[in-house]
């Protein structure tokens, strides 16, 4: 959309006109500075090669293996649905090291764009986030009851009730 | 102008009457409420429905100019919004959600309850479904995550390409659409939406319309051929004619069609996009002029007030287009976007104006709380005016054709629900600003070419 313009010509100059963005200059240019020293290296990539996660899913499920980049999609829900059209039931941990590690490692994003990625989803009303557990027992008991669900969880956490798929990269 | 439309005023009350405007308790209320919600972790998954929200607050302090908001050049925190999103799956393949927002930005939203989108969700499949009701409406990346501060750097989109006075009615329309996502292994993933509908202007009496509408009024009033109509009307001679405002106004955008596709190649972080949108606009509103003449018999003088009870001004909206590229990756991203806006009508010399925009935005996490960014926007008003030559022979400053604007920002997590922005803008031009907001005590524009702002907004979501 295009506004017209009613201003008449004015002669007066350019008047600096201090307002507190003055100091905000000076603290951007100050934390540039500072970045000239890389301080954080929590790539996902550092640590991509080996993962300490598990993928879990429902008996239901049919499939045995999932390619990473299923998974990704499964868990940005650009895929819902299994090979059989039965829902897939995307949950995950609400934090914690294996929560990084997976979506470190796995869906190759930070734990803080994953979460902004679904804020996206939820206020532009496009989805829902997966279903998110506190602990990793809980997360197993809901996946071995809820068909077409599915998760993740430590490597060394048993899974009794569940079915392990593998990743294939 | 159509003489044989004129007559005496008939009615006095406001163009706000008819309106209903909440107490400013409420919006505060309905904030402490959602804080309260999100302290309680009562957000989040309950079965099936799932309940997100955010409460904001910000500040804006303008240099030379008023910007967004009245009196910005002394500061103003009349920027705020309050939104609540629900969702529920009734069925499989369905999902029905809608989110309620209160927003206020100057003379936009003033805090009233409205509906931001709402609408029912048929997912077919993944690459195919259908949605009805009032969508937000896809333009550029970033134009449905508006409403979204956690979702970018900058208390404020690159205005060269998302302008915010418009926004109002420019984010969401009523209607359907098709959309899905299309993955083919070499070449990433295709997504999609094509969609039918109308646009919604809920409040033309302030703002973008609003400086329509009082500038055509002003136009009139200076308008030769306007004055001997009103002239031979009342049997007069004119002296002078001034514009006494509007009142009643209506602005419906009747029908739209558009289209958006947005394509993720394998390469990590990285998407292109394109949108197109076709409509038409129909505005109305009745204008009042005021008239000092001369009887043409007695040569008494008079003084009286007429108005203009539905001058139309209807146009086809050519396009609104716009194509993006953005590559995110670690702790950086990048943005680059481009607008261009045949919007009708023509100017003084025939043409139709074609607004032009485009920026370059990026943004690096320093530390995992803090992240800075900077873009550099560009707008024209016409694209074959990029130096203003046309608006000067049309007795407008050169500056008037173009506004661009450099801005460095810093945004603090302060915890996972606790953002803070800061921003300040350095401006070379007036394309953008609101006329009226601009003039001095005796109505004579008052708008710098040189100029700056400073934004600030906290934002809490869950």
């Amino acid at each position: 959309m295009r506004t017209e313009r009613t201003c008449k010509p004015l002669e007066r100059g350019f008047r600096r006109h201090l307002t507190a963005g003055r100091g905000l200059a000076a603290l951007w240019l100050l934390v540039s500075l500072l970045s000239v020293a890389p301080i954080h290296q929590t790539d996902a990539r550092a640590a991509r090669k080996e993962t300490r996660v598990a993928i879990i899913a429902n008996p239901s499920v049919s499939v045995d293996s999932l390619e990473v980049v299923d998974l990704q999609r499964i868990y940005l829900s650009k895929r819902t649905r299994w090979p059989d059209d039965t829902r897939i039931v995307a949950t995950m941990l609400k934090g914690g090291s294996i929560h990084k590690s997976f979506v470190e490692d796995i869906l190759e994003r930070s734990v803080s764009k994953f979460a902004t990625y679904w804020k996206q989803i939820v206020f532009t009303g496009q989805g829902v986030p997966p279903k998110a557990f506190d602990t990793e027992e809980e997360l197993i008991e809901f996946v071995a009851q809820t068909p077409g669900s599915i998760g993740y969880v430590s490597i060394q956490t048993p899974t009794a009730g569940v079915h392990s798929i593998a990743l294939v990269r | 102008m159509d003489a044989d439309g004129i007559r005496k005023p008939r009615q006095t009350a406001g163009p706000n009457s008819h309106r209903l405007r909440l107490p400013a308790s409420v919006p505060i209320a309905l904030s402490l409420g959602l804080l309260l919600a999100g302290s309680l972790s009562f957000a989040g998954s309950l079965e099936d429905l799932y309940i997100g929200g955010f409460v904001s607050q910000g500040y804006i302090d303008t240099s030379e100019n008023n910007y967004l908001v009245p009196k910005a050049r002394e500061g103003s925190g009349e920027f705020n919004e309050v939104g609540v999103a629900l969702s529920i799956t009734p069925a499989d393949r369905t999902r029905i959600g809608i989110q309620f927002l209160a927003r206020d930005l100057g003379e936009e939203g003033n805090n009233q309850v409205m509906i931001d989108w709402a609408f029912g969700d048929y997912h077919w499949r993944d690459d195919l479904g259908f949605r009805a009701g009032k969508l937000k409406l896809p333009y550029g990346f970033y134009n449905v995550v508006r409403d979204v501060d956690v979702a970018r750097p900058f208390v404020l989109l690159p205005q060269g390409v998302y302008d915010e006075r418009i926004r109002d009615f420019f984010t969401a329309y009523e209607g359907a659409s098709l959309y899905g996502n299309l993955h083919h292994e070499p070449v990433g993933d295709l997504d999609y939406e094509f969609y039918v509908g109308t646009l919604n202007v809920p409040s033309p009496e302030s703002g973008f319309w609003g400086d329509i509408f009082q500038r055509t009024g002003e136009s009139a009033a200076a308008d030769s051929s306007f004055r001997a109509d009103v002239g031979d009307l009342y049997g007069v001679d004119v002296e002078y004619i001034s514009s006494g405002g509007f009142i009643d106004p209506h602005v419906a955008l009747p029908w739209l069609v558009g289209g958006a596709l947005t394509w993720t190649p394998p390469v990590e972080g990285l998407r292109f996009g394109g949108s197109w949108l076709r409509s038409r606009y129909e505005a109305s509103a009745r204008l009042l002029f005021n008239v000092q003449a001369r009887d043409r018999e007695t040569g008494r003088p008079e003084y009286f007030g007429f108005d203009i009870p539905d001058p139309r001004i209807q146009d086809d909206v050519e396009y609104i287009m716009s194509l993006s590229a953005e590559f995110a990756r670690d702790s950086y991203s990048a943005a680059l976007e481009y607008t261009l806006q045949n919007t009708g009508g023509t100017d003084h010399v025939g043409d139709t104006p074609v607004t032009e925009g485009y920026y370059l935005s990026g943004s690096y996490r320093l530390l995992r709380d803090i992240t800075v960014g900077a873009y550099y926007s560009r707008y024209w008003n016409d694209r074959n005016d990029r130096d203003g030559e046309e608006a000067l022979r049309n007795g407008y400053p050169e500056f008037s054709a173009w506004q661009h604007d450099l801005c460095i920002s810093a945004r603090f997590d302060v915890s996972p629900n606790w953002l803070l922005k800061l921003e300040e803008h350095w401006v070379d031009g007036v394309g953008q600003l609101s006329p009226s907001e601009n003039q001095d005590a005796n109505g004579q524009t008052d708008a710098n070419r040189y100029w700056s702002y400073f934004a600030a907004k906290a934002t809490f979501h869950f």
